[in-house]
């Protein structure tokens, strides 16, 4: 490391080989904290099984696999054996094979309103903290009107109002999570925005739209992937809860929420119907938790 | 060495981190004698704050880890003795920071930190009830405390120093909240001051007055300082004697107007060069940058940017302190122990110059006007 | 380089020949590249939470200097004297609250949009924090690249050899453009703002202290960077710096300025042999020095006192009155003018020396004269 002798040229592998550096940097960083790595194991376990679900379950048909779920009254309510890992519900279904197929539905309901969210939220948040004066007063205050309002009673007042589906039970959790999302990036924005380097950009003559995109946006995703690893959980969380009050997925759709409220009439003969997709929901909820911090620690290392 | 209040000898201290184990100091041998001030100089990174760390017993362990050596303060082993360390701590050692502001709380009006500080220092054992009455206001030696505040403060020659008890640190300048430290450290009478460059954030006219104060305190009550700066300039007002510090290592020690006159090492003559002056500015400067701590150079750790480096010694050979004329020491290959203070300036003069490949007149300026 | 891009049809007399000439201090005669009048920059302050009685803070008062071609002009003060925001409303980076701003004979005090983007490849800043005035998450050569990109000079390929030719220029290597700033030390940092600002060939750059964020030994080295590329670009500087032994060495002209107004302007070497403002008095006392001989160069018996006072409340009078060390009746009751004293040199103080007086007194209001408060200045 040479201050003053320039060298000829650079090769592609030196960049290559910079950024293989940078990931190590970031993967040293990530296992400083063992519930990290803990989170991400489960959540990888999780995304695995989502993917592989058909080959996984032994009863794909009875989680609705390639048409509607089979029903088997003969086998209802069998206790957990090794036919049936945890066991069969009132239909005789595979509770085993309907909580693997839940583990789609639940990351597809995490994804879609953190997308939804986020999408809606980041914008407001940045056009509000860069612009700022009326026009970011006007947003934050309409933000502030949503934020006002208990997330899971706009939720359900949403999901009651559109009709009780999956997709509705989804489109209330954006629209009760986008200004959390309007929040936090605005209170970044503007402590990013006073960064010597946005009044640089400035300077060298950038438009704000290049400034917004260059300077200040990927200096503010920190902590905003951070809080959507946090929110997987919650968002899985309160889709579970819409389900359970019978707002969200109808029966028979494996949701776990769903589920859980089914099992419930059974309790506590037929314990193994709400407690195998509870579990779920707990692991998961634990799992994004556990990697949110990571990532937050990674991050807060990161700046220093 | 007679009369020494602050030993520190041989003192390493690593790091670890995701770049590997950095040896940040690498043997410190620092003195300091009863009723003298040293000004420890050095850029950034070069060890100096951890070097005050380790002394004020604030190192954070880990990542930090004390491989050798040992602090003595009045013969007590700092190190070795952890309860004597605290006792020191708290009562023959005061400290002053650099920036007042992430010093002083807020929240708290001035004279309610200056009691606090006279009542909790030293690590003493307060119960509950007596935190509990005196955040009430019922302190016991309110009145005496309250009298000493004042007098440290109008001391300071802060204007209206029964008034400013009760202000909120916001509402001083930069330079009445330095004094304020000051009068807080100064609070229960230390012995031993340790100055973490305190005049670093002000303006030059505003850190001439600090200096004149602080040099003014601990003359009148005859304090040892380690005076920590990167500032040769403030150097030269305070202190006794200057330790120059480069990348851990102390590499010239040496009275104040020595230094100044005949420096020695080479970086010591680096730096001088470096600054701008009334009468001129060469503009030299010194090629290259601190080394990195987890694969320091070998050698002597200054050999890559020295230009009076020699092959195969200063590349090879750890460097060791000479003690060259009096009272004064140097780590450098140019010199031998036990030399003569005119040799070793000769050699100074001859081979330790900066003048590189583009000489510059003395006077070259950016709008070279002359 | 310039040659593949589009010269701006309004930037007239902007010829790539000029550009590269190199002007020197001598010939100071030619017009003026950038001249500023009676500027001023106030910013509001709400007091307390009905904030129906704003008050202001004057940062920059009704400053009015000229910089000529390939010269470099200083404006020295302690902190919170307005002078970064003065250099940064010369840049334009602020609007100016009242007065005029002329670069290059243009009008630009009013600019906004498009012209404004265009004027930034003339107008270029280097910023004191290196630590901060780069993006973290941007690799050095796309933070060079940027103003190429942001004025759509050259092509692709143009741009990266451009971006190596400015590593070599400033002396870095040229691997480090796909480092991240955080790999670099405050020197390097530096010099890649510096090569940022010069990647565009403006003509003027604004250095706001570009070396007090760094370390001595390396200060030395990035102030000779400046100075060869002053020279090799023919560059303007203005340089704003707290340090006075470093502008005295750099700068041909320099502005004392203190609570948003200059005290005096004058030749680098006429203000140090014959500093005629009390303000300029007590900085150049203050200064810390090295040499023992540089103690012979600083006015002597002055007392440095107090601090510069809250520039929302500033002293009536002459704002310095109340740290002087000369100090007179008039002084809180009269504002003095800067007025030129010898040629080039102008002072802004009741003391004013010779035949400059009775213009001093006559630009006091009506009803104050000196006769009556105070004798002191027939001495």
């Amino acid at each position: 490391m040479s201050d003053t002798e320039p060298t000829v040229d650079d090769s592609t592998d030196s960049a290559l080989a910079r950024r293989i550096d940078d990931l190590n940097r970031i993967v040293y960083r990530f296992r400083q904290n063992p519930m990290s790595v803990v989170g991400l194991a489960i959540i990888l376990s999780f995304v695995l099984i989502a993917v592989f679900a058909p080959w996984i379950a032994p009863y794909p048909s009875d989680a609705g696999h390639g048409g509607e779920p089979a029903v088997h009254f003969d086998q209802k309510f069998e206790s957990p054996s090794a036919d049936h890992l945890f066991g069969t519900d009132q239909a005789g279904r595979d509770i085993f094979s309907r909580v693997l197929f839940g583990t789609r539905l639940s990351l597809k309901i995490g994804v879609v309103v953190l997308a939804a969210a986020v999408s809606i939220g980041v914008p407001v948040g940045l056009v509000a903290g860069y612009v700022g004066g009326g026009v970011g007063m006007t947003l934050m205050r309409i933000t502030d009107v949503f934020l006002s309002v208990p997330p899971l009673v706009l939720a359900l007042s949403v999901s009651v109002a559109l009709d009780s589906s999956l997709t509705n039970a989804m489109l209330a959790i954006a629209a009760v999570w986008w200004p959390w999302y309007a929040r936090l990036t605005f209170g970044e924005v503007l402590s990013v925005k006073k960064e010597t380097y946005v009044e640089a950009s400035r300077g060298i003559g950038a438009t704000s739209f290049r400034t917004i995109f260059r300077d200040i946006l990927p200096n503010v995703l920190a902590p905003i992937t951070v809080k959507m690893s946090l929110d997987m959980g919650y968002a899985i969380l309160v889709a579970a809860a819409l389900g359970f009050l019978g707002l969200g997925a109808q029966p028979p759709t494996p949701e776990w929420g769903t589920m859980v409220s089914q099992g419930r009439d059974y309790l506590p003969g037929q314990w193994w119907y709400s407690t195998f997709p509870g579990l779920a929901i707990f692991l998961i909820v634990l799992g994004f938790n556990f990697l949110g911090d990571g990532l937050r620690d990674m991050f807060d290392v990161e700046v220093q | 060495m007679t009369g020494s209040l602050l030993d520190v000898h041989d003192l390493s201290v690593s790091f670890d981190t995701y770049e590997g184990r950095h040896d940040v100091l690498d043997g410190v041998d620092l003195t300091v004698n009863e009723g003298e001030t040293v000004a420890l100089v050095g850029e950034t990174g070069c060890g100096k704050s951890v070097t005050a760390r380790s002394i004020m017993g604030t190192l954070p362990r880990p990542p930090g880890d004390i491989t050798s050596g040992e602090i003595r303060y009045d013969g007590a082993d700092l190190l070795a003795d952890e309860a004597a360390h605290e006792r020191v701590k708290g009562d023959e050692m005061s400290m002053i920071f650099q920036d007042p502001m992430t010093y002083l709380s807020p929240v708290y009006p001035v004279g309610s930190m200056m009691a606090d500080v006279a009542t909790y220092s030293g690590g003493r054992d307060a119960s509950w009830w007596e935190i509990l009455k005196n955040l009430l206001g019922h302190r016991a030696d309110r009145e005496a405390i309250r009298e000493r505040s004042v007098e440290l403060l109008d001391r300071m020659r802060i204007p209206d120093p029964e008034g400013t008890l009760d202000r909120y640190p916001v509402e001083l300048s930069g330079g009445m909240r330095q004094r304020v430290i000051i009068a807080m450290a100064l609070i229960n009478e230390p012995d031993f001051l340790i100055a973490d460059e305190p005049t670093t954030a002000l303006d030059v006219t505003v850190q001439n007055q600090i200096l004149d104060l602080l040099r003014e305190r601990v003359e009148e009550r005859d304090l040892s300082m380690l005076y920590i700066t990167h500032n040769l300039g403030v150097a030269r007002e305070i202190a006794d004697r200057i330790c120059i510090m480069y990348a851990g290592e102390i590499v010239e020690v040496g009275r104040t107007e020595d230094i100044f006159d005949a420096p020695l090492h080479p970086y010591t003559r680096g730096l001088l060069e470096s600054i701008p002056k009334l009468t001129g500015f060469e503009g030299t400067g010194i090629d290259g940058q601190i080394p990195d701590y987890t694969d320091p150079p070998s050698g002597c750790r200054f050999h890559p940017r020295c230009p009076a480096a020699m092959e195969g010694t200063c590349d090879v050979e750890p460097v060791e302190e000479y003690a060259v004329g009096d009272d004064r020491t140097v780590a450098c290959h140019l010199y031998e122990d036990g030399m003569d203070f005119e040799d070793a300036a000769a050699i100074a003069a001859d081979e330790a110059t900066y003048r590189g490949e583009d000489a510059q007149p003395a006077e070259a300026g950016v709008g070279g006007e002359r | 380089m310039s040659a593949d891009s589009p010269e701006p049809p309004d930037a007239g007399s902007s010829s790539t020949e000029s550009r590269t000439a190199i002007h020197r201090a001598e010939d100071r005669a030619g017009d003026p590249l950038v001249s500023v009048r009676d500027l001023k920059k106030h910013y509001p302050v709400s007091d307390g939470l009905l904030n129906r009685s704003k008050s202001y803070v004057k940062a920059v008062d009704g400053v009015s200097f000229d910089i000529f071609p390939g010269e470099t002009f200083a404006v020295v003060g302690e902190s919170g004297c307005g002078k970064t925001t003065l250099g940064k409303t010369v840049a334009r980076l602020y609007g100016a609250t009242d007065g005029t701003l002329t670069f290059d004979g243009r009008d630009v005090t009013e600019l906004e949009g498009k012209q404004l983007r265009r004027l930034r490849r003339d107008v270029q800043v280097v910023y004191q924090d290196p630590s901060s005035s780069l993006n973290p998450r941007r690799r050095i050569g796309n933070i060079i690249r940027e103003p190429l990109d942001v004025h759509d000079v050259g092509t692709k390929a143009q741009r990266r050899d451009r971006v190596a030719e400015l590593l070599r220029m400033v002396d870095l290597p040229v691997e480090f453009r796909h480092r991240y700033p955080n790999a670099l030390s405050g020197g390097q940092k530096q010099r890649v703002a510096i090569a940022r600002a010069i990647a565009v060939e403006p003509k003027f750059v604004v250095l706001d202290e570009p070396t007090s964020a760094l370390d001595v030994s390396v200060q030395a080295k990035v102030i000779s960077l400046l100075d060869d590329l002053q020279d090799e670009l023919g560059l303007t500087y203005l340089l704003i710096s707290h340090d006075l032994s470093l502008v005295k060495n750099v700068a041909d002209r320099i502005g004392v300025m203190y609570l948003g107004n200059f005290m005096e302007v004058a030749d680098s070497r006429a203000l140090f042999r014959n500093p005629l403002n009390p303000y300029t008095e007590q900085l150049l006392s203050a200064i810390p020095v090295i040499e023992s001989h540089e103690q012979s160069l600083k006015p002597t018996a002055v007392e440095v006192q107090g601090e510069t006072p809250d520039p929302q409340n500033p002293p009536s009078g002459c704002p310095f009155n109340p740290r002087c060390h000369r100090r007179f009746d008039a002084c809180d009751a009269v504002e003095p003018e800067l007025v030129e004293v010898e040629p080039g040199h102008l002072t802004r103080c009741l003391h004013t020396p010779g035949e400059k007086r009775e213009e001093v007194r006559k630009a006091l209001p009506d009803g104050v004269s000196f006769e009556e408060r105070d004798g002191t200045l027939t001495d």
